[in-house]
């Protein structure tokens, strides 16, 4: 499969969900664009490997994850960023709040999540994949991806929440790791 | 299982996707169906689950990204055809040889010099196309790259070239020595598909036998692309531009 047309029609059908993972993972273009190019890098180098065909798109996925596991390990550039949460209650989302989400507020608040949250959430919104699926994506038992899901979307949920009915003179302007 | 659980359940549950086979879930969803809070609670969930699913979606793909990787995959695949058919390459190289020897040999002529072959060879590079191993324009994060790929790291820009805006890098190899390729873009219009307009080539001297052994840039010309080339602290720089002489020494 690795040559050609076949190569061709797998860059063409997964580069951009691969790039949007990628972005949600490093909110840098040059970061995001390298980890797509080095996934199919080893998928030229190695993809021959994979006996069932049907699982591509999950081993791109998950090569992806493990070039961006390996590049923060060696560049250590991402601080970790202190949150204080809000008080238990959940805020109700009224329809015009939700409607003022954008893409920046939404992947900040992603960035502000811990780290072993931001993948599982940001797979579980990008693609449609099972929990199952996710799991084998990032190499974790299924029961550790519903309960990093269960945190991460909560804490997602409440970060978007405290941003979007917070009264607009006080609004934060939604740039990248700001929350 | 109590509301409280049921809710905390629920926060992962996607509509029309497989969530609802998961044990867990589908016991959540039937106790929202008994109750009228909960089911309340459920819709407003899932709207803003959709809300945000929407603007993950919404990011988009560079231009050029697609192409890239397709160039990319290509040259990559050019170099391994010709490590295959290296006995025949041994063979056309040995031709070759014997067909040019007398040109070869005869003193002073540039394909004998290893400082006139780098330059040209550079030269093509940079203008018949490459695929820059990592793109950014952080000059911090292109040094790191380098220097984890045991490239030429160590190196030092001049002053103005320091303002330059970085495009990205690759690693060569001529002769067994790792060359840095940092690509730049001198803010004039690029040519149609080009990335950078300004290429910084970084070697270990030695590999260069006749490489100038001062640090004043000697100028020269190969086709469409003006070079500098120096030496500095134990490196040879050449830095190439379509953009002409007087934009390269500006640079210097």
């Amino acid at each position: 499969m690795d040559n050609g047309r076949d190569f061709e029609n797998l860059v063409a059908e997964y580069y951009e969900p691969l790039y949007q993972f990628a972005f949600s993972l490093t909110r840098e273009t040059a970061g995001a664009c390298d980890l797509v190019q080095q996934t199919y890098c080893v998928w030229a180098a190695k993809g021959h490997q994979l006996r069932d065909l049907s699982k591509v798109k999950t081993w791109l996925f998950t090569t992806l994850h493990r070039e961006f596991l390996g590049s923060r390990r060696r560049l250590a550039r991402f601080p970790h960023l202190e949150l204080e949460f809000a008080a238990a209650e959940l805020p109700v989302v009224e329809p015009a709040a939700i409607s003022r989400l954008d893409t920046d507020l939404v992947l900040a608040a992603l960035a502000a999540l811990e780290e072993v949250h931001q993948a599982p959430v940001a797979l579980f919104y990008l693609q449609d994949y099972s929990y199952k699926e996710i799991a084998e994506i990032l190499e974790v038992p299924l029961g550790t991806v519903k309960s990093r899901l269960a945190r991460g979307l909560e804490r997602l949920h409440r970060l978007l929440e405290d941003r979007i009915t917070r009264p607009p003179n006080n609004a934060v302007s939604p740039g990248r790791k700001d929350l | 299982m109590n509301r409280d659980e049921a809710e905390k359940i629920l926060r992962r549950h996607r509509p029309g996707t497989p969530d609802a086979a998961d044990p867990e879930l589908a016991e959540a969803l039937a106790l929202a169906g008994s109750d009228p809070e909960l089911a309340r609670w459920l819709a407003q969930q899932t709207a803003q689950q959709a809300a945000v699913r929407q603007q993950f979606r919404r990011i988009p793909a560079p231009a050029g990204l697609q192409e890239q990787i397709l160039f990319r995959h290509r040259s990559r695949g050019q170099n391994r055809f010709w490590q295959r058919q290296a006995w025949l390459l041994a063979a056309a190289a040995a031709v070759a040889v014997l067909i040019g020897l007398p040109f070869w040999l005869k003193p002073g002529s540039p394909a004998t010099s290893g400082l006139a072959l780098y330059q040209r060879q550079m030269a093509a590079l940079a203008l018949r196309g490459y695929g820059m191993d990592l793109i950014s324009d952080d000059p911090g994060q292109i040094r790191g790259y380098l220097a984890q790929h045991q490239a030429p790291a160590d190196y030092q820009l001049p002053a103005a070239l320091q303002k330059s805006v970085p495009a990205g890098c690759a690693i060569e190899n001529w002769r067994g020595a790792k060359i840095s390729m940092l690509c730049f873009r001198t803010g004039r219009p690029l040519a149609n598909g080009a990335q950078s307009d300004l290429w910084l080539f970084i070697i270990d001297p030695a590999s260069v036998p006749d490489a100038p052994a001062g640090s004043a840039p000697q100028f020269t010309r190969i086709n469409r692309l003006t070079a500098a080339v120096w030496r500095q602290n134990g490196k040879l720089y050449l830095l190439g531009t379509t953009a002409g002489e007087s934009v390269l020494r500006t640079l210097l």
